[in-house]
């Protein structure tokens, strides 16, 4: 008789003890550390203003920054707002700077996810940026030590769309006749953290355009509520729909703005 | 319990005692350091993957090339010349996936900084089309491995003398090409769906379309933008100036590639409408194949000049503004060439670049730009108070105005043709059109904010913006209508009133060592308003507010445990109303973001790290609302999914350190479809094992090794982008 050997329960829970064992074993035969990353084994907080003495640059206008308002301050009431983001910073003061003694969030996004979890979900998902790849980072689009951390917002001088198109030079523009949708910004259309969607898209389907396009059916002759018509532009785009998106070969192709058709057909 | 389970069972448990008593054997402890941070090294790397399945899609979502990557993935050089002057190189170069990277930077204490620099690296795509489930259609490319290439050369320096002013110059050269795919898909008849025609017709066809459009394309990118910047900051007294020159020059040559009904050609002559019963068409002979490009064509050139300042009048209030004019101008060239196959008699066909046009039939529009351009000129100024009466309180008033001016003109000439199919003659039919557009806008925009930390651990802060934007639009286009002829220009001549409104107020509170809690309202509420100058009553508004709280919750029962909660709901909703009409609800949109992170120490040596997020989204315009067929063509967006991933890290042995990962994808939208429509819903299973080994052979060189597992299932694409399998990571660093 002979037993075939195959994975059961049993195996996986008593499989996982061993590994477990196993790390054990290491862990009780030297007392080195590891951490989590984005600490610093062995540093303690020293306060933002020791940080404030080499990177004036950094600090000087963090006051106004959107990170700011989380106000952090330790047990005794020092102010870690730098070390909230760039790990405890004795080791890095003691070593007199340099690399491996503080976390650099511009070199991986994971002082970010410590508080914006949902980011950290974004960005693993099959279409985003490739901030995990380390080609993007979060310093790319934002600032932490200055003004807004969604930037070029409100009453800063520049506009919005600056932060996206200083990579991607073909939707810049100016086209003659552009997207209205640009002015609500590339957002309104992409998520740039992540989606499920290809290209980033909040929508994949046609409910992507009609949020903003969709009609009451009388905007068609006869038109009346529940009558099957889909209304955008005056017409009834069911029919056409069935084929796909509303941005597909012959339809409305130019998603971002077109210089030779005001429908942005081609 | 079977002899299988129990043979397990043995196995296991004496494996286990073997680790738990080799552990509680182990006396002494060795004292060791970390591992090392080389201050000068090279790591050399390699990394293969052996792909079972859609080698394109799985390059796309590892971003490793099929055939792996190696060579030297970071060299790190730095060295102090003197007290005061140090230098560094960073360095890379990866073969397979071209990542390459050169930096140079030298700084002296109180002169400045030089850098130069060069990176490049490829991203990968996959050229897939759509799938049709009923009849299985999946469309990809030929050779569905897209990638493309972003280069960026840069230069630049900075002077920084103590008490003078701060000059920087930068130069850089950014470049991207390559192909990618797009979600510009083009058409099939190839649907299952059949298409029947002749007396009866009618009964007989179903009551939708055959064409589904999910044939593949892709976009050739040619692409590039320069800048040059120059800014010098300086303080006087209290205070700061800022000014900043930059030119830009941008082109852009990104082409499309379109097939539409490939493999399908009509035929000629025609079955006749009275044939009696109808016939059932073969899918290749429903439409007619075209296969071209589309080619937006820009060369812009921008000039922008920033001024700000900051002045501190004393220690509780200071004035801050600042000026921005840019003027840009661009070349705006459009080049799109269809060709499209027509059958003529003998069993013959005949192409023409432009297409072909019968008495009712719209071309396929192919046009050059003969000449074209657009001109914008900004001028913003902002400026804005910053109190802090109490050091507990901190507030900033602003206010920006900001003025836009976009014109432009450009004349297209169409070209479509005429046929005999009879005797395959061919009349070109040509047409110049012109187009013009111009815009204004005149925006106000005050913005307040403020931040309260006068209750202990506790920080309240808020944030308010309203953009009121009036301005004008006209635009004038013309094109290709029926016969190929040039149709009357479509004008459009609106005022147009843009009022957006965004509100924020949030609060940190740090209860205790234990927990802290984070939280924020937002509230975001736009009217777009385009009302038509000639008619009155006429024209379109879109409104539409969103509302939505982020919670963050972090709580550490340990110093070496913390759990950390974030939740965000965000509801929105849309309205657009036409002319005089009724106001119509075009959208309802929910979000909830639920992530959960747990971060474990149980020793100094090892640590866990577990995440979660669970995303509920769905996108609700037509649906239900639209009714018979309407609610078959098209079904609310649903984007919800859960992922995750859970890693440990722990030291083996003095020398060692070693980490397991897994992840977890699932996307769960792909609903039963409708014939009558396309649907897109995002149905994926993924997950990833990796087991990683990092080792200290001397003091001068650390290997790392990874091997891992993805698997990855796609409903969405009919499986056929489905792929698993091994990667295997090894590298070597060495300190130099």
């Amino acid at each position: 008789m002979s037993s075939k050997r195959r994975w059961t329960k049993s195996t996986i829970i008593f499989g996982g003890i061993a590994i477990w064992g196993l790390i054990l074993v290491g862990c009780v035969m030297v007392d080195r550390t590891v951490v989590a990353p984005p600490n610093v084994a062995g540093a303690t907080y020293v306060g933002s203003k020791k940080c404030a003495d080499c990177h004036e640059d950094q600090t000087a206008h963090f006051k106004g920054a959107t990170h700011a308002n989380l106000a952090l301050k330790d047990d005794k009431g020092t102010d870690i707002g730098c070390e909230a983001c760039h790990g405890a910073g004795s080791v890095h003061v003691k070593a007199g700077g340099g690399k491996g003694t503080i976390v650099n969030p511009n070199k991986s996004p994971e002082t970010c996810f410590t508080c914006h979890l949902d980011k950290r979900g974004e960005f693993s998902l099959p279409n985003a940026h490739p901030v995990l790849a380390g080609k993007v980072t979060c310093g790319d689009c934002h600032n932490p030590h200055e003004g807004k951390v969604i930037q070029r917002t409100g009453a800063e001088l520049e506009t919005p769309n600056e932060t996206c198109t200083k990579c991607h030079t073909s939707q810049k523009g100016p086209f003659l006749f552009p997207h209205q949708a640009m002015q609500e910004g590339c957002t309104i259309c992409h998520n740039p953290h992540g989606s499920v969607n290809q290209k980033m898209l909040v929508a994949r389907d046609a409910n992507l355009c009609l949020r903003c396009h969709l009609e009451h059916p009388s905007t068609v002759a006869g038109g009346v509520v529940g009558d099957g018509k889909i209304s955008a532009g005056g017409e009834d785009h069911r029919t056409r729909l069935q084929g796909g998106t509303c941005w597909v070969a012959g339809c409305h192709e130019d998603v971002h703005g077109s210089n030779a058709s005001k429908a942005m057909r081609y | 319990m079977n002899l299988n389970t129990l043979t397990s069972l043995r196995n296991v448990t004496l494996f286990a005692c073997l680790a738990l008593g080799l552990a509680h054997g182990a006396e002494t402890k060795s004292q060791t350091e970390a591992f090392p941070v080389f201050d000068s090294y090279i790591k050399i790397t390699g990394l293969a993957p052996s792909i079972s399945g859609s080698d394109s899609s799985a390059a796309r979502r590892t971003q490793v090339p099929t055939n792996g990557t190696y060579g030297v993935e970071a060299i790190h050089y730095a060295k102090e010349i003197d007290k005061d002057t140090n230098i560094e190189f960073d360095g890379r170069a990866l073969s397979g996936s071209e990542d390459y990277l050169g930096v140079f930077k030298a700084n002296k204490n109180d002169v400045g900084t030089f850098e130069i620099g060069y990176k490049r690296f490829r991203t990968f795509y996959d050229g897939i089309g759509g799938f049709f489930p009923s009849n299985n259609r999946w469309m990809q490319l030929d050779n569905p491995e897209l990638h493309t290439d972003r280069a960026k050369f840069w230069i630049g320096a900075k002077i920084e003398r103590p008490n003078a002013p701060k000059f920087e110059f930068r130069y850089t050269n950014e470049q991207r090409t390559g192909r990618k795919d797009t979600t510009i898909w083009g058409d099939t008849d190839f649907t299952g769906i059949p298409a029947y025609y002749g007396v009866g017709a009618a009964a007989k066809n179903p009551p939708y379309s055959t064409a589904r459009k999910i044939v593949p394309a892709y976009i050739k990118l040619d692409e590039r933008q320069q800048n040059w910047l120059g800014s010098v900051k300086h303080t006087v007294g209290n205070t700061e100036l800022e000014f900043e020159l930059q030119h830009n020059i941008a082109k852009s040559g990104d082409r499309r590639i379109v097939n539409r009904y490939p493999g399908e050609l009509q035929l000629f002559p025609r079955q006749s409408a009275s044939t009696n019963p109808a016939k059932i068409y073969p899918p290749e002979t429903i439409a007619n194949a075209v296969s071209g490009y589309d080619q937006q064509n820009f060369d812009s050139k921008i000039t922008s000049y920033t001024f700000k300042f900051e002045t501190k009048f004393t220690e509780t209030v200071s004035v801050y503004g600042g000026l921005l004019y840019s003027d840009g101008s661009a070349d705006i060239g459009g080049d799109r060439q269809m060709t499209q196959y027509m059958p003529i008699s003998g069993g013959r066909f005949v192409t023409a670049i432009g297409g072909f046009v019968g008495a009712s039939g719209r071309p396929p529009y192919s046009y050059t730009t003969l000449s074209g351009e657009t001109n914008e000129k900004v001028l913003a100024e902002n400026l804005g108070f910053k109190f802090q009466p109490k050091a507990d309180f901190y507030s900033t008033i602003a206010i920006k105005h900001e003025q836009t001016d976009v014109d432009g003109f450009n004349q297209v000439q169409y070209i479509s043709n005429s046929i005999n199919q009879t005797t395959g003659v061919i009349t070109p039919v040509i047409g110049v059109a012109a187009n013009s557009a111009d815009r204004t806008e005149k925006s106000w925009i005050p913005e307040v904010t403020f931040r309260y930390t006068g209750i202990k651990s506790l920080s309240i802060y808020g944030n308010a913006d309203y953009r009121h934007s009036p301005g004008t639009e006209y635009g004038s286009s013309a094109g290709a209508g029926v016969g190929g002829i040039i149709g009357a220009p479509v004008v459009s001549d609106d005022n147009v009133k843009l009022n957006h409104g965004h509100f924020k107020v949030g609060a940190a509170w740090t209860v205790n060592q234990m927990i802290s809690l984070r939280g924020e309202i937002f509230y975001k509420d736009h009217t777009n308003g385009f009302y038509d100058r000639t008619t009155v009553g006429d024209g379109y508004v879109l409104g539409y507010q969103f509302f939505g709280e982020k919670l963050t919750a972090i709580v550490k029962p340990l110093t070496t445990l913390t759990f950390t909660t974030r939740l965000i709901r965000q509801t929105g909703k849309m309205d657009t109303t036409v002319d005089s009409g009724t106001n119509f609800q075009s959208n309802d949109t929910k979000n909830y973001n639920i992530g959960e992170t747990v971060d474990w120490s149980p020793t100094p040596q090892m640590f866990v790290q577990a995440n979660v997020n669970v995303v509920f989204n769905t996108v609700k315009t037509a649906y239900p609302v639209a009714g018979g067929l309407g609610n078959e063509v098209l079904r609310n967006a649903d984007n919800n999914y859960v992922n995750g991933s859970f890693i440990t890290g722990f030291v083996v042995d003095k020398d060692t350190d070693a980490s397991l990962q897994y992840t977890y994808y699932r996307a769960d939208n792909y609903k039963v479809p409708s014939p009558a429509s396309v649907f897109y819903g995002a149905g994926v299973k993924e997950y990833t094992v990796t087991a990683s080994v990092k080792h200290k052979f001397n003091d001068r060189l650390i290997g790392e090794c990874k091997i891992g597992y993805i698997d990855s299932k796609n409903d969405t694409t009919g499986g056929n982008t489905n792929f698993r399998g091994p990667l295997a990571y090894v590298s070597l660093a060495y300190a130099l």
